[in-house]
């Protein structure tokens, strides 16, 4: 069973996401910051990370991509940048830092579980 | 005329001697007088005409030999002229009916060519008490003749000098008491020349009456003191016309000193004096003109020192630092605010260098580089060190190349601009805008996201069901406050204002229906309201002071995450209402309290920071201002907050107190 890590600092994002994939054939956990991502990413190594990368905290959103991306043990670990921010440049920068896929907030459920299975499949 | 009459009579005293002559010649004839022995010419001819003899004299006369004349026809005389010839018929036809008639002038042709006057006297010859023929008496005249001519030609070029120059002549015979007026005069007094004779009475009735008496005097003070006289008086003729004339006079005197004779000339000056009084005329008009451009000229100067004053004012008021350079890059103007700018003052640096008057390197070199690139409106933008130089102001310059009236270039103006301000707006507006795309998105993700589950999701429990709608509804109220604040800072921004309609309203009522909004949504909180006992009304716009209260409040219960009491007080305060809305939150430092009322300024943006778009406190502090208020914001970090604002009890009251 696959495992899908989600990282948004609102609950309510966390459970959209948890609710939108409950009934695929996924494991969800959450994260609420980057440093509890990275934590969760080496403990329980997801196969995808669903991220906020515009969120508040002590590191940069694009610093925790850059830091799964760039560890042996995580670079594989496939991540969905979850953004409210939809300029081509920010985009550019987060592919740059090793993101999979992105997704600009408001989201479609519907679309979110396709674009997993896309990245997942 | 006279002196002709004179010439005349001289010749006629000498024919009567020569009468007695001829009448001495013919007596003679009887005691055989020889003609040879006179000097005029002798000629006598007989009746049918033929010439019997003459003598030397009158070959001499002609320039013939005797052989030429003797036994000839008197009318075939090669001297002859032929106009003549009816003179001498009638001279002869006269002589014979025994008249001795006056001698004729006539003109002959010499021998050599030339014609000559002569002047011929007729006599009878008798022999033996019988008319036998003609003794012809013959007398050269051209000498005279010609001095004649001479003096006529002289004469008639005097007059005509007169007529010319309108100079007239006149004597006076003090003895004879005659005046004699030359042509000229006559026609100075309008008169035809030699009309009648002269007086002095006459002369003196011409002259204008205002003179008469002046040129009088002028004249009999000349003869009585011996003195020439020149004097300048005007004639009134019969006709109205006024002449101006020169008069000059000088009087002769006898040995004994007794006057005799005075000879005066008339100049007519009327064109000149005409003349002069034009070029008076004129010369007043110019001098009028003169003074008149003069003192349009002054008025324009004066019209253009003020509009130049008045452009100094401008210049020197602007905003904006304005530097105007010569095409050597030397200062020629810099209004305050450049002056403010640089540091240095126009009156230190003017005909300087700008290295010596701009310290910036960047400012310097631009403005060179707009003269010698020739670019008209070059802008560029440079960091101002400024008052504070961790902030460094942000100055925008603009270089444009001065041309004078033919277009050629003068000089560099720099109009320096502190676009700090600018910057910072444009920067706040590009944050505003992405913060509140983001704000948006937020609850937009929730309201599309749980929506779409509920329409999709058929494994979801009652109470998910509930507690999803609850979020969008949550969500979409919060939405609907952004997008409220939004509009409202944008009308703030744009000058538009936002409402106030006041109405009479009870405090109490109002803060009583607030109250339990926040108590449904928090637990942790514990909300505490004061009031005076006397109920509060104030002229308010209910729904703006409902929206202060729910903003101060509300950003209580989000900056009090660990919960805790929040009270809010009201109490009259001299002429005010004064709020106070008093939380135990998480507070702010000096520095975040300075900037809270700062649009888009949140205190927190941690893990745990609310939502917001941090334009809420803007908004209130506009709120309050907009009902006259104030509002003022006291806190400790870890202590909480103090937010304290304050309405007139009195409506337009502090619009009063500040015109008091």
């Amino acid at each position: 069973m696959k495992k899908i890590l989600i990282v948004d600092d609102k609950k309510e994002v966390r459970e959209l996401v948890q609710v939108t994939l409950r009934g695929a054939d996924y494991t969800i956990l959450q994260a609420k910051n980057d440093k509890e991502a990275i934590e969760i990413t080496h403990a329980k190594k997801p196969d995808l990370i669903i991220m906020d990368i515009m969120m508040p905290g002590d590191i940069d959103g694009l610093d925790a991509v850059r830091t799964i991306k760039s560890d042996p043990k995580t670079k594989d670990v496939k991540i969905i940048m979850l953004t409210a921010k939809s300029q081509t440049s920010d985009l550019d920068e987060g592919f740059k830092a090793g993101a999979d896929g992105y997704f600009i907030k408001p989201f479609s459920p519907l679309d979110l579980i396709r674009k997993v299975e896309e990245v997942l499949g | 005329m006279e002196d002709k009459d004179k010439t005349r009579k001289q010749p006629l005293d000498e024919f009567a001697k020569l009468r007695k002559r001829v009448t001495e010649l013919e007596k003679s004839e009887r005691h055989k007088i020889s003609p040879e022995f006179l000097s005029d010419g002798y000629l006598s001819v007989d009746l049918k005409g033929k010439i019997t003899d003459c003598n030397s004299a009158f070959l001499n006369h002609i320039g013939y030999s005797r052989e030429d004349i003797v036994n000839k026809y008197f009318t075939k005389l090669p001297t002859l002229r032929l106009k003549d010839i009816p003179r001498y018929i009638k001279m002869y036809n006269s002589t014979r009916r025994g008249k001795f008639p006056k001698p004729i002038e006539y003109e002959w042709i010499h021998k050599d060519g030339t014609t000559r006057w002569g002047e011929a006297y007729f006599g009878l010859a008798r022999k033996k008490h019988r008319i036998s023929g003609f003794n012809i008496i013959t007398r050269d005249i051209t000498e005279r003749k010609k001095e004649e001519e001479t003096l006529q030609k002289s004469e008639a070029r005097l007059a005509e000098a007169q007529r010319i120059t309108h100079i007239g002549v006149w004597e006076l015979d003090i003895v004879a008491n005659t005046l004699t007026w030359s042509d000229e005069i006559y026609r100075l007094f309008g008169l035809e020349p030699q009309q009648f004779g002269a007086t002095y009475e006459e002369f003196l009735d011409n002259i204008h009456p205002d003179d008469r008496e002046m040129t009088n005097k002028a004249y009999t003070e000349s003869v009585k003191n011996k003195t020439p006289y020149n004097i300048v008086h005007r004639l009134l003729l019969k006709d109205g016309t006024v002449k101006y004339v020169n008069e000059r006079s000088e009087t002769f005197y006898d040995d004994d000193g007794k006057p005799i004779r005075s000879i005066g000339t008339v100049h007519d000056i009327t064109e000149r004096r005409r003349a002069e009084e034009k070029i008076k005329e004129y010369s007043e008009n110019l001098e009028q003109m003169v003074k008149e451009r003069t003192e349009k000229l002054n008025h324009a100067l004066k019209d253009t020192e003020e509009a130049k004053d008045r452009i100094d004012g401008i210049l020197k008021s602007v905003a904006d630092g304005l530097i105007v350079t010569d095409l050597r890059h030397r200062v020629i103007l810099m209004n305050n605010a450049a002056e403010d700018l640089l540091g240095v003052r126009l009156s230190n640096v003017i005909g300087r260098s700008i290295d010596f008057a701009v310290e910036e390197k960047t400012l310097r070199e631009k403005i060179r580089y707009t003269l010698n690139k020739k670019t008209t409106g070059y802008k560029f933008d440079f960091e101002w060190p400024g008052d504070d130089p961790k902030n460094p102001k942000i100055m925008r310059a603009r270089t444009s190349v001065i041309h004078d009236k033919k277009g050629k270039d003068s000089g560099i103006v720099t109009i320096i601009h502190d676009v700090t301000h600018e910057r910072e707006v444009d920067r706040m507006k590009t944050e505003f805008l992405s913060t509140a795309a983001h704000e948006l998105r937020t609850p937009l993700t929730s309201i599309q996201g749980f929506s779409e589950i509920l329409m999709t999701k058929e494994d979801l429990s009652g109470d998910e069901k509930k507690k999803f709608l609850h979020y969008i509804n949550k969500q979409s109220i919060s939405l609907a406050k952004i997008v409220r604040d939004l509009l409202d800072v944008s009308r703030i921004e744009s000058r538009r204002g936002l409402a106030i309609n006041k109405t009479k309203c009870d405090i109490k009522k109002i803060i009583k229906q607030v109250i339990p909004y926040f108590e449904e949504q928090s637990q942790i909180h514990k909300f505490k309201a004061n009031f005076p006992e006397k109920s509060v009304e104030l002229h308010v716009d209910k729904e703006k002071i409902e929206q202060i209260l729910k903003n101060l409040i509300g950003n209580s219960v989000k900056y009090s995450p660990k919960g805790g009491d929040i009270k809010i007080n009201v109490e009259i305060d001299g002429d005010c209402c004064k709020f106070l809305v008093k939380d135990q939150g998480i507070g702010m430092t000096s520095e975040q309290v300075e900037k809270v009322f700062d649009k888009f300024f949140r205190a927190d943006a941690s893990e745990t920071a609310p939502d917001g778009t941090g334009l809420g406190l803007t908004i209130v502090k506009y709120l309050v201002e907009a009902h006259n208020g104030k509002i003022w914001i006291e806190s400790r970090k870890g202590k909480g907050t103090e937010v304290a604002f304050t309405i007139p009890l009195k409506p337009n009251q502090a619009i009063n107190e500040m015109k008091s």
